[in-house]
């Protein structure tokens, strides 16, 4: 269980759907242990780019590193031993409880007459306590509240034992609290993480480091504030940015008001 | 429910009871209830056979299958072993082959397109294949390059499904609702072709057609049972070992692939074993809805979605139903037969109308 953390690595990734180039020519890198946030505008290939990290997109050309195997080297089930995805809404209308849909985790370690032994349970029991459901694990999992469903699928993450673990904007639809609670509870499981994020504020506190997509390319990876300048900001999300360092905790935040200038500045490319 | 103190016990324990679940049953009752099923099954068998036409005693019944399974006691009067083990036996056992068949087929379509209100013939499958056996009946199989009606209703089976996604793929993936209005259209469009075909063949020839449209296994000789009943085991089993795929299949292609699913190969494999099913049983019993869509239903909600017991037990389920269903078709209105589609369609319709206006709520449970 606690082999060392892995990296993930794009080399200049282009993906193309329906003759649309989504991704046109992505590297990046993603450190062992790190909590690295992407974030772009709506269309900028975020999710596109995380799909190709957990196998489900084929790049056109280059080749997407997880440790020292290109992902479509080994199999959908290989994958998934090293790479778990908490996935953006998940609903469903058969109505699993919460127990089963984390013992789902242990799938890819499963052969077809494996059967459920006690210590799946006890990892689904461990897995349910770290992300404090224990208590919800025989409720309908389609009943709960989104909140609930995402540390559901944090635990699910946690059982399948990948040291890779992927969100695509896991605080969509959470209230104030949940968004800082899940993102708080990722970080704490100190795996190899990429994390899609709308939100920039939670972003620059929850990451070391961010990637910037626009248009498909990479615009930029750096620490949060070193990123996101104002000028990138106009340039990018077409917002007016401010840093701020909270006197209480210490802490950078952005504020952020609509751009009055529409009109377009070159990108400084870091 | 206790909650045990943190660090002792892992209180996941798949024994503890219902409690832990909030399913119908846990896993003692679910074992129980195969039990229970298979003993309806064997006494549905029995009953099966003696219910009909002809009045024959229980004890004659019992004797007659003694004699002829395993050779004990005296010969019995021909007559009634002409009854018992040529007429009946066969079409009781294939009443139990056709329903299990239908009841799998609809457990792997309704994973296959995330919906619970899947079923062969919603999905146009069964139209499909019906369309195929049709035509070699009504056209004979010269018509047809010399395939058999089987072989027919396999092809028109695994074309409708084909259709259904080609026509339900979009650019991001295939939506539940979309596949299965897809399948609908697809059904009443077979559905017609089938119409035309009966429209244009012999008078003679149409009656039967008719019959076996409506769904009836009168008439099965234990030659035609060998294949359906191998197909529908096969299958079954096939599908139980990958039962951990299906389950992530019903949360979605993404959660699938993200659990270690090859989709694009699965979804093929299962179309092609979902047609075979399909097309083997609609190819002996004709129409015969909504078995498809209540079975893996009761089946849920008894033991859960979970596939390694929705499976098993949809088997058996299915199986029990369509045998009872099939006795009450010819005991109603002894001496003739109704065809089964009739009673399948009186209970299945009002099933699928609650159905739909309880799942626009959300269940409450736990």
């Amino acid at each position: 269980m606690d082999a060392p953390a892995m990296t993930i690595r794009g080399d200049d990734i282009h993906v193309d759907i329906d003759d649309a180039s989504i991704l046109a020519g992505c590297s990046f890198d993603v450190r062992a242990g790190e909590v690295l946030g992407l974030i772009g505008p709506n269309g900028s290939g975020k999710s596109t780019l995380l799909r190709t990290v957990y196998r489900a997109i084929k790049p056109a050309t280059g080749a997407l590193w997880i440790g020292a195997d290109d992902v479509w080297s080994l199999t959908a089930r290989q994958s998934a031993q090293r790479t778990a995805v908490v996935t953006q809404n998940t609903s469903t209308d058969f109505h699993f409880s919460v127990a089963e849909m984390v013992l789902m985790g242990r799938g890819p370690h499963k052969g077809l007459l494996d059967g459920d032994t006690s210590h799946d349970r006890r990892k689904v029991a461990w897995a349910l306590r770290a992300v404090d459901m224990y208590a919800f694990r025989s409720r309908v999992f389609s009943t709960l509240s989104g909140g609930e469903k995402q540390r559901v699928l944090v635990a699910r993450a946690l059982a399948q034992e990948s040291r890779v673990l992927v969100l695509d904007e896991p605080t969509n639809h959470l209230d104030a609290h949940a968004q800082l609670d899940l993102l708080g509870l990722v970080r704490s499981l100190q795996l190899t993480t990429i994390v899609a994020l709308h939100d920039l504020n939670l972003a620059a506190t929850y990451c070391e480091r961010v990637c910037l997509l626009d248009h498909g390319r990479v615009v930029g990876i750096a620490p949060p504030r070193a990123l996101l300048t104002a000028d990138v900001l106009r340039d990018v999300f077409r917002v007016d940015g401010e840093w701020l360092t909270s006197p209480t905790t210490g802490r950078d935040h952005l504020a952020l008001t609509r751009s009055e200038s529409s009109t377009t500045i070159e990108t400084e490319k870091p | 429910m206790t909650v045990s103190a943190l660090g002792s016990g892992d209180g996941l324990d798949e024994d503890a009871g219902a409690s832990e679940s909030p399913h119908l049953l846990g896993t003692w009752g679910y074992r129980t209830l195969i039990g229970v099923l298979v003993g309806v099954m064997v006494a549905s068998i029995v009953v099966g056979i003696g219910a009909g036409a002809a009045d024959i005693p229980v004890s004659t019944t019992i004797d007659v299958l003694l004699h002829q399974l395993f050779g004990i006691g005296a010969a019995p009067d021909p007559v009634a072993v002409q009854i018992i083990w040529e007429l009946r036996a066969p079409r009781v056992l294939m009443a139990l082959v056709v329903g299990a068949g239908l009841s799998v087929a609809g457990c792997a379509l309704q994973a296959m397109v995330r919906n619970p209100l899947a079923d062969p013939y919603i999905m146009g499958t069964a139209e499909g294949a019906t369309l195929g056996a049709v035509a070699v009946l009504v056209l004979g199989p010269a018509a047809l390059g010399g395939i058999g009606v089987s072989m027919a209703a396999f092809i028109g089976a695994m074309t409708s499904m084909l259709l259904v996604f080609a026509l339900a793929r979009s650019r991001s993936g295939y939506a539940p609702g979309r596949l299965i209005l897809s399948g609908v259209a697809l059904g009443y469009l077979f559905s017609a072709m089938t119409g035309i075909l009966q429209f244009v063949s012999d008078p003679r020839e149409l009656r039967g057609v008719l019959f076996w449209l409506l769904g009836s296994v009168a008439g099965t000789q234990w030659e035609d049972l060998g294949l359906p009943a191998f197909v529908v085991i096969a299958s079954t089993a096939w599908l139980v070992l990958l039962s951990r795929r299906l389950n992530a299949l019903a949360l979605g292609e993404e959660s699938a692939v993200a659990l270690g699913v090859d989709v694009q190969r699965f979804r093929v494999q299962l179309m092609v074993v979902t047609s075979v099913l399909v097309g083997a049983v609609v190819a002996v019993s004709g129409s015969i809805g909504f078995v498809g869509l209540m079975v893996p239903h009761a089946a849920r909600m008894l033991v859960g979605p979970d596939h390694r017991r929705v499976l098993p037990l949809s088997l058996l389920l299915g199986a029990a139903f369509l045998g009872a269903v099939d006795i009450l078709a010819r005991v109603v209105a002894a001496p003739s037969e109704l065809p089964l589609g009739i009673f399948t369609a009186a209970a299945g319709a009002p099933f699928f109308i609650w159905l739909l206006r309880r799942s626009q709520r959300q269940i409450e449970l736990g």
